[in-house]
């Protein structure tokens, strides 16, 4: 995935729980999401808690998948398979991001 | 961030009362999340889902759902990960938007679904590599579901070819027909599974011997679902197993010839056997044994197999044919190397050609090697080509060896028995000898003992007869009678002895015509064959002569010889008190004439056992009570040996007997050699000197010469006779003869009569002796006695040897 690089504008990070159906699904949506409004903007980071349990303290992960924008703040998080665009685009406030 | 906790567990929205209780006892987690994301609401379900304490979960930043559909999460947990199916509706929440999340447990149902999941796909990992077993699924009708690459390896469809079709391809048609495959299914759906082997069609229509497990698969609820089918390709297992069958059936087979072998003995049995077990158990068309035969170096046929005699002499391969060995290319065979003939046909030799003319194809033959030698070959064929396998000729190479082993052991076996044989016949004739020689002592000694006591009696007998001119009628009528009596007692004495007492050298053997002589003795004995057994219990003895005209004439002494066919006719008739059949039968030896002349006595009495023919020539054994002596075949025998004949004894309980006299022929009929009676004159007057140790003898003998007017001087004692004949020399009176005994204590008759010669070589001297004529047969005349004469003496022999020598 996208390094996490200091100049992009986004930082995203999607938790999963190993490579669920729902995971899938989700990842699959953020990255048309993403690359549909956010273009060279931003960075994704995919966070599987079953290799890395401890990250899901610091973002206080309650439920997979987790889509956490990290930047710009403040942080904002959206549960599930990402299937709903709308909800995630004003769930990331994408559009007054542009 | 944080939203205040007295947002938490704010009333229902209606207020109503049945609404809160609802959500309160809802199974589902129900959450009311505003839209940054914040938790606002939170039902106990939904806080027993997040395992947290009840105030924590309301303020909690969650996240806003995004969702089209119900959506699987994952609930991170430190006791258990829970996974929740999502639901989310957009609502409003205290006067604004908000979302509102349901959330359904279904950790439960994932973990089973994924366990399962992960047994199918072992499952599937497991059996679709599988190579050496088709492991396939089946509907409940026996439609294929699933294949693996065992499956197509062993029958050749691919899966997608074969999926969805019926198992009843596998099968041969008529199985098929006879409802093996239907039949098979309901096994197993009865019985949970079933077993089966069997043959089975791959594809390209070829067919393997398959080992099937069918196992039902049933769901939680007990109904059938399908069939786990497992098949093992098991031909190579079954060749191994046939392979290993034949091996034990052969192995069998061989215990079973060794075992009948030993029980047997003799090597023509033992081959029957063999090639009778080879024949039936096999099996085999033909088998037959041949020998070795130095001489020809040639095989001969010994045993043929018994079905196959028939065939044999088909093929011209009975018994005894002789087969050539390097004629037919058996040398390498006779060498001892096992030759295996699979196609007889393409063989150019006789013997291949006789053979598959003959309709026999495969041919096995095995050296019988026994101690680096080959005695034979053991053969067996069969009718088709190439019919033997390398077990076959295996097995008939181990056999061969047994069979070698058993023909060397039975020679040597019969060998073993023929020098047992001999050396017990050997010593038979060695016991017999020596039980005649003793008794033939024992004999002599009493008759040495009898004659010396008779002697006295004897010759007072006869002197009182001859010169008592005044005895009275009755007087001499007694000594008459005493003088019978002591003949006849002399007599039986003699004839105790004949058995034992070889020939006398001086006793002429003379031509005997040996037909003219059973005339006489037929003649003689008629009415002991004839009146006698007729007359006390009318019993008809039929007499049968059966002579060959110009017979030889024996050498032989005719008395003796009529004496012995007296007796063996006696025998014969004792033999028969039921009457029968008496044969006398002359003829020559063999066809060849080897010069020899029988003579037998054949009887149709009640024959001997082995006991008794081996004892019947002992003296004194006798079969015949108190009527026998057991001298009259002893006679016989002693008769036989002193002609250097032969006798044989051919008899059996209840079959008669058949005794034969072997006499050897002269080479030329000698003329018969005529003796002229010398005119006895009776010498008188002269000077005789007595010696002997027995006063009662010595008395009589000078009383009984006293009688011719000699003069007798008696000494005692051999030394005493001596002394005196030396004075009367000295004197100038010399005895004119001397008369001494044999045996004297101190010093016996040869001593005296070697002193007498030794002073007056011409002085005739007459040895008397209790021995009889016995010593004379053993070379045993010594040197220097004139004439030997036999106690008891009679005068009229005295009389003779003195007139012969003085």
């Amino acid at each position: 995935m996208t390094g996490d690089t200091p100049d992009k504008k986004w930082i995203l990070r999607l938790y999963i729980a190993g490579i669920t159906p729902a995971a899938e699904r989700a990842l699959t949506n953020i990255k048309t999401i993403c690359a549909l409004h956010l273009k060279d903007q931003y960075s994704l980071q995919v966070i599987d808690l079953l290799e890395s349990p401890a990250f899901a303290e610091g973002d206080q992960i309650f439920a997979v998948p987790t889509l956490v924008r990290q930047l710009p703040k403040p942080l904002r998080k959206i549960i599930g398979d990402l299937s709903n665009t709308e909800k995630v685009v004003v769930g990331l406030d994408i559009r007054t991001g542009t | 961030m944080n939203v205040p906790a007295t947002v938490a567990l704010a009333p229902a929205p209606a207020g109503d009362g049945a609404f809160k209780t609802f959500v309160e006892h809802a199974a589902d987690g129900l959450v009311v999340i505003d839209p940054e994301g914040i938790i606002r609401f939170a039902n106990p379900a939904a806080i027993a889902l997040f395992a947290v304490n009840a105030g924590e979960l309301v303020g909690l930043h969650l996240g806003v759902p995004a969702i089209e559909k119900p959506t699987e999460l994952i609930l991170p947990n430190a006791q258990r990960t829970r996974y929740v199916e999502l639901v989310a509706t957009d609502i409003f929440w205290q006067g604004r938007e908000a979302h509102l999340a349901s959330l359904r447990d279904i950790t439960d149902r994932k973990e089973a679904a994924d366990k399962l999941h992960k047994s199918e796909e072992l499952f599937r990992q497991l059996t679709e590599g599988v190579k050496d077993y088709a492991i396939i699924s089946l509907d409940p009708l026996g439609r294929v579901v699933t294949w693996n690459e065992g499956a197509r390896q062993l029958k050749g469809y691919e899966k997608a070819e074969i999926l969805g079709h019926s198992m009843d391809c596998f099968y041969l048609p008529e199985d098929v027909a006879a409802g093996t495959p239907s039949r098979l299914l309901e096994l197993a759906a009865s019985a949970g599974h079933c077993e089966d082997e069997g043959l089975r069609v791959r594809k390209d229509g070829t067919s393997f011997v398959a080992n099937v497990v069918l196992t039902a698969t049933r769901d939680a609820a007990g109904a059938l679902v399908g069939f786990a089918k497992i098949t093992r390709d098991i031909t190579e297992r079954r060749r191994h197993e046939q392979r290993i069958q034949d091996q034990l059936q052969r192995l069998q087979l061989l215990d079973q010839i060794t075992r009948s072998v030993g029980e047997h003995l003799d090597l023509q049995s033992i081959f029957q056997v063999i090639v009778g077990t080879l024949e039936e158990s096999l099996p085999v068309d033909i088998a037959w044994i041949c020998l070795h035969d130095e001489a020809t170096n040639a095989l001969i046929v010994t045993c043929v197999s018994a079905r196959s005699q028939e065939l044999a002499g088909d093929l011209a391969m009975h018994e005894q044919t002789q087969i050539s060995i390097d004629g037919n290319g058996l040398a390498g065979c006779m060498q001892g190397q096992l030759v295996y003939e699979p196609d007889l046909g393409q063989m150019l030799f006789p013997l291949p050609e006789r053979l598959a003319a003959g309709g026999l194809h495969s041919l096995v033959l095995a050296p019988l090697r026994a101690e680096r030698r080959v005695l034979g070959v053991l053969a067996v064929a069969r009718r088709a080509v190439n019919a033997f396998s390398s077990a076959d000729c295996e097995f008939l190479r181990q056999l061969s060896e047994h069979v070698a082993l058993a023909a060397q052991q039975s020679k040597l076996y019969a060998l073993l028995k023929q020098a047992y044989d001999d050396l017990r016949r050997t010593q038979e004739a060695a016991m017999r000898h020596e039980r005649l020689r003793a008794l033939g002592q024992m004999a002599s000694g009493i008759a040495h003992d009898i004659n010396n006591a008779l002697s006295p009696v004897s010759l007072y007998t006869e002197s009182m007869l001859e010169t008592e001119t005044n005895l009275s009628d009755r007087a001499r009528s007694y000594l008459q009678t005493i003088q019978l009596a002591v003949e006849d007692v002399a007599h039986t004495v003699g004839r105790m002895r004949e058995f034992y007492r070889g020939r006398e050298p001086q006793i002429e053997l003379l031509p005997v015509d040996i037909n003219l002589m059973v005339q006489q003795v037929l003649k003689l004995t008629k009415s002991r064959w004839h009146d006698e057994p007729l007359r006390s219990g009318g019993v008809t003895i039929h007499m049968h002569t059966d002579l060959a005209p110009d017979l030889p004439r024996i050498m032989g002494l005719e008395s003796e010889l009529r004496d012995a066919l007296t007796n063996l006719i006696f025998n014969a008739v004792d033999a028969m008190p039921e009457g029968g059949t008496l044969t006398l039968r002359t003829r020559l030896g063999n066809a060849a004439g080897d010069g020899s002349v029988i003579l037998e006595v054949i009887d149709t009495g009640v024959g001997m056992d082995d006991d008794t023919r081996r004892k019947c020539v002992e003296p004194f054994f006798t079969t015949k009570g108190e009527r026998g002596t057991g001298l009259g075949l002893a006679m016989v025998f002693g008769m036989v040996q002193r002609h250097g004949a032969d006798i044989e004894f051919d008899s059996a309980p209840g079959n008669g007997t058949t005794v034969r006299l072997a006499f050897a022929a002269p080479a030329a009929d000698l003329a018969q050699v005529t003796r002229l009676a010398k005119m006895l004159v009776v010498p008188s007057g002269l000077r005789l000197l007595l010696v002997d140790d027995d006063p009662v003898l010595m008395n009589a003998l000078r009383n009984a010469l006293a009688t011719d007017l000699h003069i007798i001087v008696s000494t005692t004692g051999g030394a005493a006779g001596i002394a005196e004949f030396a004075a009367a020399l000295g004197r100038g009176e010399p005895y004119e003869a001397v008369i001494t005994d044999l045996g004297m204590p101190h010093m016996g008759g040869r001593e005296v009569a070697a002193a007498i010669k030794a002073a007056s070589p011409d002085t005739p001297v007459i040895l008397l002796t209790g021995w009889g004529k016995r010593m004379a047969a053993g070379g045993d005349i010594p040197k220097h006695v004139d004439r030997v004469l036999a106690k008891p003496p009679r005068l009229r022999e005295l009389r003779q040897a003195l007139a012969e020598l003085c």
